[in-house]
C-alpha cells in the first residue's frame, strides 16, 4: 500500500473524483496553474485543462456562489478557499444559501458543493492564516463539515464530501499536509460522513478529538501506554452533525473523557460534544469532563513562544491525559 | 515503602485485652485497609481486628490464643505510602464523633468520599459498600476502575460486599461507613431556603440511623393492650408520688418495667447480630429516646429488670433531666439492649421505629386514647395502647416476636391496684 | 529552494566536523554551518593551541635544566614571539588538514550563523535552518531532515569581573598574548586554571591560583589534586583556596588588584594581569532554540543517551549539553548521534569510561570514579598506589615525580578508577581506558607483559599493588 502525505492523499481524492465523473470541478485563488499555494491541485490542470480547474479572482464570496449556482445546476464543484481564515467574505453564500436550498425549496433543489479550506496553525502563519473556524459553521443545519486526521480518512472522506448531495465544508489541517504520512490504498474507496472513528482502543480515559489532534493524542496515548494508562481515542472526523452514537458509547466506556481542540475554548465544537455527554452519561462518568483547547484570545499569535503557548501539542495533550487518568 | 504496626484495638468500652482466636491472614498477604486481619476474643464480644493499612503482611508478632493488652503489637505490615497511615488503636476511640474527624487525617484521602456518578450507580447497583473499597484515585478517591475491579472481585467474597455480613462490633468502630450516603445527590439550596450544616448530633443521628436502615432488615408488629386498670392504679398513685418523691410517675415507667420483665422471658429480643452468631446479653440496659429541640439522645437505664416502677421512673427522669441539660454522659449511652420508645408522648398511635444498632429490636408505645371495645358483646370504654415492634429479621421471627409482645401485653394488663406495687 | 539535507550541524567544532565526517560515512548529505573556523574551540582557542604553548613552557624548564643531563646550554631565553609563531603554524596546519577533510566528505560548508527556525507551512516540524552572512548576502535556507547542534562553549566570568582582554581575561584572551605579564592572578583552580599556571610559571612568570572551595582540581580525586598542589607550588605557584573573591574590589590601573575573602580575613591580591577560569558556558542563545520543544536546563540542552532532544529529530552533542567538556567527548556524542540518525544503532557512551586529562606539568589524567566518588556510592574498595620514583624509566627521564593509583572494587575486583599524576600518563590513560571497556579487573592489568624500561610498567605495578603484590614497592 502507498505511504502518502495528508495533502497527497487530497491531491489524490480530487484526481480520481475527477476521472470518475466529469461533472466534478475545482475553482479557487491559484488552483489552476499554480496548483494551489500548498500544491493540493499540483498537476490538476496539466490533466483535466482550464474547463475543469478555474483560477478565480480573489473574491471568496464569488468562489462560493459560483460554485453553489454550479451545484444546484447539477455540476459537483470543489470549491477551495486558499485559507479558512479567508472564508469570512462566503459566509452569507454559504449559510444563507447553500445551507438553506434543500429545504427552501422543499426537496427540488439540491446543492452538492464541496469547500475545502486549509485551517490551523503552528505553521508560524499568525493572524490570518491560522485560525480554526470550523464553529462558525456547526450550528446550520444543511451544512455538512468534516476534518479529516489521517491520509487515508482525506482520501476517503473528501471523496464522499464530493459524492454527498449536499454542501460539505472540508477543513484539512495544514501543518498536517506534509507532517503527517499513511497508507493509502490504491482503490477507490469512501469512507461516511458523519460517523466517527475509534482511532485507538483503550480502557482508562477516553479523549475525544478531530484533526491533528488526533494524531497528538494518538502520540501522548503512546507514551501513557508505557506508564500503563490506556487511552481510548475518538476522531470526530464529521464535527457536524455529530455522531452522536459513537460519543456516547466512547464515554461510557472509561467514564473519564478529555476533548482536545485547537479552537478557542469557548464556544468551540467540544462544548457540544460535552453536551452530549452529560445528557447522555451521567451516571457513567467518572470524573468532570475535561477540555483542553486553545485560549481564548482573538487570533494566533506570531511570536514562536506565544504561538507554542496557544497551540496544542502532544506534550499538552499527554499532560491532560494523565491528570484525568489520575484522578 | 514503610513497615507499620498493628495493634490490638480497644475493642469496646471498658476492654483492656483481647485473645486472638484466629488469624485470618499469613505473612505475604496483601491486605486492604479495613480488611479483617484477626479474630479476636475479648470479655465481651467477639470481634474481627481490621488492619489500619493497605500493605503486605511482614510479620505476624502475636500467635493465636495469645492473650494481648489493648495496644500490644500484632504483627507487622509494609505499606507503600506511609503519609497515609493511622494508628490503630485511635479508629476505635470510644466517641463516636471523635472517631469521625479521625477519619480524614492524611490529605490524600481528601478525595475518598467524593463520588463519581459512575462510582455511586455501579456500587449501588452491586451492593457494595464504598467504605471497603481502597481508591487509587488523586487524593484517595474511588474511581469507576476501583469499583469495576471490586466487581470482578465480588464472586470471591471481597469484603467490601454487602456490609451486613460485618460483624455489627467491628463496624463499632466504623459507625462514620455508612456516613458518604448522604452525598448520594449534590442537592443545591434554593434562594430563601435555610441551609442548616449537619454537624454534631445530627450527623451522628442521621450515620446511626443510615447504618441501622440500610444494615438492619427490618420488620413490624403491633399489639393493642387494653391498659384501663393501668391508668385506674397510676391515676391512683400519680399525685402523692409527685409529692412524695419529688418527679412525676409516667405511663412509660410502667411500660418499660413490663418490657424489661417480659425481655427476662424472651432473650431472644435482647440480642445483638454478630455475624455469624448471635449474642444474647445477659444484662438487660434499656435505651430510652429523649428528644431535646432538634436532637434526640438514647440514653440508658441499666438492669431495667432489676428495678422497681419507681427506680425506673427515677431512672427515666434523671436521664431526662440529663439530657435537656446537657450533662448525659457517654457511661449514660453505653450498652443499651433493647430500645423502649415513648411514641405516644407525641400523640402518635402507629409508628414504624428505626432499630437502635446494633440492638435486635424497638418497641414504640404509642399514646394512651379511650376508645369504644366490646367486651363481653358489650361496648365498653376502655383506655387503648398500641405497641409496635421493629425487629431485626435477621434475628427474631414474627412467633418469638408474637409471643412476646403478648407477654408484655398481659403483664401490662394485669397491671392494677391490686397485683402492682411501684415500690 | 536549496539542495536536500539529511543533516545540517550547527557548529563545526570537533563534535560537529566529526559528525559530520561520520554522516557522511553513513552516505547522508551534510550541511555544517559554522559562522568562525572550523575545529572549533579545540583547534582554535582550547586543547590544541595551549597545548603548544605548555610543550615550549615545559621545553623551556627542561632545556634550564639541561646541564643536569650533562647538556651545558649558554643563556637560555624565551623568544614568547616564536612560541606563538609555533604556536599559530600548529593550528593552521590542522584547521587545512580538517577543512580537506570537509571537502573529502563532500560536506557543505556554510561559513555564516545558523538558527533553528519554528514549523512553517512547508516544513511542519521546527529545525528548518537560515543561515545569516556576516557579509549581508541574503540568508540561506535549509530545510534538513535532522539537525544536530554542536554550537560548543564558551569562557564563563564571574559577575562583576568584566573581560576586558587587557587586564581581566579568559583563556581565548591568554592564548593571544604578545608578551608575557610579570605576574598573574588565575580565578579559579580547575582544569584550565592550573593548565595555566603551569605554563605560565615554566615561562617565568609569577602566579597566584585563587580556588573558591578548599581543594584545586576539585573533580580529581584528593591525592591527585594534593599532589599537584604540592608540585606546583614546589616550582614557584602560590595557591590560594578556600578564596572567595569579590569582583566589587576590582581595581584596573597599570595593574589588577581584587579583593578575596580567605578564612574570614579579607586579603589584597595584585598582580599585572587577572586570567579567569570558572567554567564553560553553552552557547544556547541565539540560535532558535525558542523556536522548538528543545529543553534546556541549568544552561544546558537536554538529551537522551542517544543526543535526541525533545525535539527527536534534533540531537544535541558536545560542551553544549554539558556533561564532560572534552573535546573526545564531543566528537564521540556526535558518531553516537549520527549512528542514530542512520540507524546503526550504536552503543551508548559510558562517562565512567572516558578520560579526562590536565595537560599541567606534570600531566595529569584519570578515567572512572575518584576514591570520594566510589565511597559516596557506598562501593568498598581496595587501592594500589605506586610511585614513578620507582620506575626505572622515569629515572632516566629525570622526572620522578608523581604516582599511579588504582581503585577496585573489592568484592569483584571491577575496576573503579585510574588517576595518574606524572610524566606523559595522557598517553598511559588509554590502557586504563581499554581495560575500563574491555571489563578488566586490575589483576589482569598487572598480568599483562609491561616492557621494560618503560613508563607504562607503573601501571603494571599500581595494578599489583591494588592485592598488595607490587614486585618493586
Amino acid at each position: 500500500m502507498p505511504v502518502m502525505s495528508y495533502i497527497q492523499a487530497v491531491t489524490t481524492a480530487l484526481k480520481e473524483e475527477m476521472q470518475r465523473d466529469e461533472n466534478v470541478f475545482i475553482l479557487g485563488e491559484d488552483v489552476g496553474k499554480k496548483g494551489g499555494v500548498f500544491r493540493a491541485t499540483d498537476g490538476l490542470y496539466d490533466e483535466f485543462g482550464d474547463a475543469r480547474v478555474l483560477d478565480t479572482p480573489l473574491a471568496e464570496s464569488a468562489i462560493a456562489g459560483v460554485g453553489i449556482g454550479a451545484a444546484m445546476y447539477g455540476k459537483r464543484p470543489v470549491a477551495e478557499m486558499q485559507f479558512a481564515d479567508f472564508i469570512m467574505p462566503a459566509v452569507n453564500q454559504i449559510i444563507s444559501e447553500a445551507a438553506r436550498i434543500r429545504y427552501r425549496s422543499n426537496n427540488d433543489w439540491t446543492c452538492p458543493i464541496t469547500i475545502r479550506a486549509p485551517y490551523g496553525g503552528g505553521v508560524h502563519g499568525a493572524l490570518y492564516h491560522s485560525q480554526s473556524v470550523e464553529a462558525v459553521f456547526a450550528n446550520q443545519p444543511g451544512l455538512k463539515i468534516v476534518m479529516p486526521s489521517t491520509p487515508y480518512d482525506v482520501k476517503g472522506l473528501l471523496k464522499a464530501a464530493i459524492r454527498d448531495n449536499d454542501p460539505v465544508l472540508f477543513f484539512e489541517h495544514k501543518r498536517a499536509y506534509r507532517l503527517l504520512k499513511g497508507d493509502v490504498p490504491e482503490e477507490d474507496y469512501v469512507l461516511p460522513i458523519g460517523k466517527a472513528d475509534v482511532k485507538r482502543e483503550g480502557t482508562d480515559i477516553t479523549v475525544i478529538t478531530y484533526g491533528l489532534c488526533v494524531n497528538f493524542a494518538l502520540q501522548a496515548a503512546e507514551k501513557l501506554a508505557e506508564e500503563g494508562i490506556d487511552a481510548h481515542i475518538l476522531d470526530l472526523r464529521t464535527i457536524y452533525p455529530l455522531d452522536q452514537e459513537a460519543i456516547i458509547e466512547a464515554a461510557k466506556k472509561t467514564g473519564k473523557v478529555l476533548l482536545v481542540t485547537e479552537d478557542n475554548k469557548e464556544g468551540s465544537i467540544i462544548g457540544e460534544v460535552a453536551a452530549i455527554i452529560s445528557e447522555h452519561c451521567l451516571f457513567d462518568l467518572d470524573a468532570p469532563i475535561q477540555r483542553l483547547a486553545g485560549p481564548d484570545i482573538p487570533a494566533m499569535p506570531y511570536a514562536p513562544t506565544m504561538e507554542k503557548f496557544f497551540m496544542i501539542n502532544p506534550d499538552k495533550v499527554e499532560k491532560a491525559m494523565r491528570d484525568l487518568a489520575e484522578f | 515503602m514503610a513497615m507499620e504496626k498493628i495493634n490490638m484495638p480497644q475493642l469496646g468500652e471498658s476492654v483492656t485485652e483481647g485473645t486472638i482466636s484466629t488469624w485470618l491472614v499469613k505473612v505475604g498477604d496483601q491486605v486492604n485497609k479495613y480488611d479483617p486481619i484477626a479474630e479476636v476474643m475479648t470479655d465481651k464480644v467477639n470481634a474481627e481486628v481490621p488492619s489500619s493499612y493497605s500493605g503486605v503482611i511482614q510479620e505476624i508478632v502475636a500467635q493465636e490464643g495469645d492473650t494481648l493488652e489493648v495496644g500490644a503489637l500484632m504483627c507487622y505490615v509494609e505499606v507503600a505510602d506511609s503519609t497515609n497511615t493511622q494508628d490503630s488503636s485511635h479508629s476505635s476511640s470510644d466517641k463516636v464523633n471523635e472517631t469521625h474527624e479521625s477519619v480524614d487525617p492524611a490529605q490524600e484521602q481528601s478525595m475518598k468520599k467524593r463520588y463519581s456518578p459512575a462510582v455511586l450507580r455501579l456500587s449501588q447497583e452491586h451492593d457494595i459498600n464504598l467504605e471497603h473499597v481502597e481508591g487509587s484515585g488523586r487524593g484517595g478517591r474511588i474511581t469507576r476502575k476501583d469499583v469495576e475491579k471490586v466487581i470482578a472481585a465480588g464472586e470471591r467474597g471481597h469484603n467490601a460486599f454487602s456490609q451486613s455480613e460485618k460483624a455489627p462490633e467491628t463496624n463499632k468502630t466504623a459507625a462514620k461507613q455508612t456516613a458518604p450516603q448522604h452525598e448520594r445527590v449534590q442537592q443545591e439550596a434554593q434562594a430563601g431556603d435555610i441551609e442548616i450544616p449537619v454537624k454534631g448530633v445530627r450527623k451522628m443521628i442521621a450515620d446511626n440511623m443510615v447504618q441501622s436502615k440500610t444494615e438492619i432488615p427490618h420488620a413490624w408488629m403491633t399489639v393493642e393492650v387494653d391498659v384501663t386498670d393501668l391508668a385506674k392504679l397510676r391515676n391512683k398513685v400519680k399525685d402523692d408520688f409527685k409529692q412524695n418523691e419529688g418527679y412525676s410517675l409516667t405511663y412509660f415507667a410502667f411500660f418499660v418495667k413490663a418490657v424489661a420483665q417480659a425481655l427476662k422471658e424472651y432473650p431472644a429480643l435482647n440480642s445483638t447480630w454478630a455475624g455469624d452468631r448471635i449474642i444474647q446479653k445477659k444484662d438487660i440496659h434499656l435505651s430510652i429516646a429523649v428528644a431535646k429541640d432538634d436532637e434526640l439522645f438514647v440514653p440508658v437505664i441499666k438492669h431495667a429488670d432489676e428495678k422497681t416502677i419507681k427506680g425506673i421512673a427515677r431512672s427515666i427522669h434523671d436521664l431526662a433531666l440529663k439530657a435537656r441539660t446537657g450533662k448525659l454522659t457517654a457511661d449514660d449511652m453505653q450498652g443499651g439492649t433493647f430500645t423502649v420508645n415513648n411514641t405516644g408522648s407525641f400523640g402518635s398511635i402507629s409508628s414504624m421505629g428505626v432499630i437502635n444498632h446494633p440492638q435486635a429490636a424497638i418497641l414504640q408505645v404509642e399514646s394512651i386514647v379511650k376508645r369504644p371495645v366490646i367486651i363481653n358483646d358489650m361496648f365498653a370504654a376502655r383506655d387503648m395502647v398500641n405497641l409496635s415492634l421493629s425487629l431485626d429479621h435477621r434475628i427474631l421471627d414474627g412467633l418469638v416476636c408474637g409471643r412476646f409482645l403478648a407477654r408484655v401485653k398481659q403483664i401490662l394488663e394485669g397491671m392494677n391496684d391490686e397485683t402492682t406495687s411501684i415500690y | 529552494m536549496a539542495k536536500d539535507y539529511d543533516l545540517a550541524i550547527l557548529g563545526g567544532g570537533t563534535g560537529g566536523y566529526v559528525a559530520a565526517i561520520r554522516a557522511s560515512q553513513l552516505g547522508l548529505q551534510v550541511a555544517l554551518v559554522e559562522r568562525g573556523e572550523i575545529g572549533g574551540t579545540c583547534l582554535h582557542k582550547g586543547c590544541i593551541p595551549s597545548k603548544a604553548l605548555l610543550r615550549s613552557a615545559e621545553v623551556y624548564r627542561q632545556t634550564q635544566q639541561a646541564s643536569e643531563f650533562g647538556v651545558d646550554t649558554n643563556d637560555v631565553s624565551l623568544n614568547f614571539k616564536q612560541v606563538q609563531a609555533r604556536k599559530a603554524s600548529i593550528v593552521k596546519t590542522l584547521h587545512q588538514g580538517v577543512q580537506a577533510l570537509m571537502k573529502k566528505g563532500k560536506i557543505d560548508v556554510f561559513s555564516g550563523y545558523g538558527r533553528m527556525l519554528g514549523p512553517s507551512i512547508f516544513s511542519p516540524i521546527p529545525g528548518t535552518i537560515s543561515i545569516e552572512y556576516d557579509n549581508g548576502d541574503e540568508n540561506t535556507m535549509i530545510v534538513p531532515k535532522h539537525v544536530l547542534i554542536a554550537t560548543g562553549s564558551k569562557p564563563k566570568s564571574l559577575p562583576g569581573l568584566e573581560i576586558d582582554g587587557t587586564y581581566v581575561m579568559t583563556s581565548d584572551e591568554a592564548l593571544e598574548l604578545e608578551t608575557l605579564p610579570q605576574s598573574i592572578l588565575i580565578v579559579g583552580g580547575g582544569v584550565i586554571g592550573i593548565e595555566w599556571a603551569s605554563m605560565l610559571t615554566d615561562f617565568g612568570v609569577d602566579v597566584t591560583v585563587l580556588e573558591y572551595v578548599d581543594r584545586i582540581l576539585p573533580t580529581e580525586d584528593k591525592d591527585i589534586s594534593n599532589e599537584a598542589k604540592k608540585l606546583l607550588s614546589k616550582r614557584g605557584v602560590r595557591f590560594v583556596t578556600s578564596a572567595k573573591v569579590m569582583p566589587e574590589t576590582l581595581t584596573k590601573e597599570s595593574g589588577v588588584t581584587v579583593d578575596a575573602e580567605v578564612d574570614g580575613e579579607t586579603i589584597t591580591f595584585a598582580a599585572e594581569k587577572m586570567l579567569v577560569s570558572v567554567g564553560r558556558m553553552a552557547n544556547v542563545d541565539n540560535i532558535g532554540i525558542e523556536n522548538t520543544d528543545i529543553i534546556v536546563e541549568n544552561g544546558f540542552i537536554q538529551t537522551n543517551d542517544m543526543y535526541q532532544t525533545k525535539e527527536p529529530h534534533i540531537y544535541a552533542v558536545g560542551d553544549v549539553i554539558g556533561g564532560l567538556q572534552l573535546a573526545h567527548m564531543a566528537s564521540h556524542e556526535g558518531i553516537v548521534a549520527v549512528e542514530h540518525i542512520a540507524n546503526v544503532e550504536p552503543f551508548p557512551i559510558n562517562e565512567a569510561h572516558v578520560p579526562v586529562c590536565v595537560y599541567s606539568s606534570p600531566e595529569i589524567a584519570r578515567v572512572g570514579l575518584t576514591e570520594e566518588q566510589a565511597k559516596e556510592e557506598g562501593l568498598d574498595v581496595k587501592i594500589g598506589k605506586f610511585p614513578f620514583k620507582a620506575v626505572g624509566k622515569s629515572l632516566v627521564h629525570g622526572e620522578t615525580d608523581g604516582f599511579v593509583k588504582i581503585i577496585a572494587n573489592k568484592d569483584n575486583d571491577d575496576l573503579i578508577g585510574v588517576h595518574m599524576i606524572g610524566p606523559h600518563v595522557t598517553d598511559m590513560i588509554t590502557e586504563a581506558g581499554l581495560a575500563q571497556v574491555l571489563d578488566a579487573t586490575a589483576w589482569e592489568i598487572g598480568g599483562t607483559i609491561h616492557p621494560h624500561p618503560s613508563l607504562s610498567e607503573i601501571m603494571g605495578e599500581a595494578a599489583l599493588a591494588v592485592d598488595g603484590k607490587q614486585i618493586h614497592g
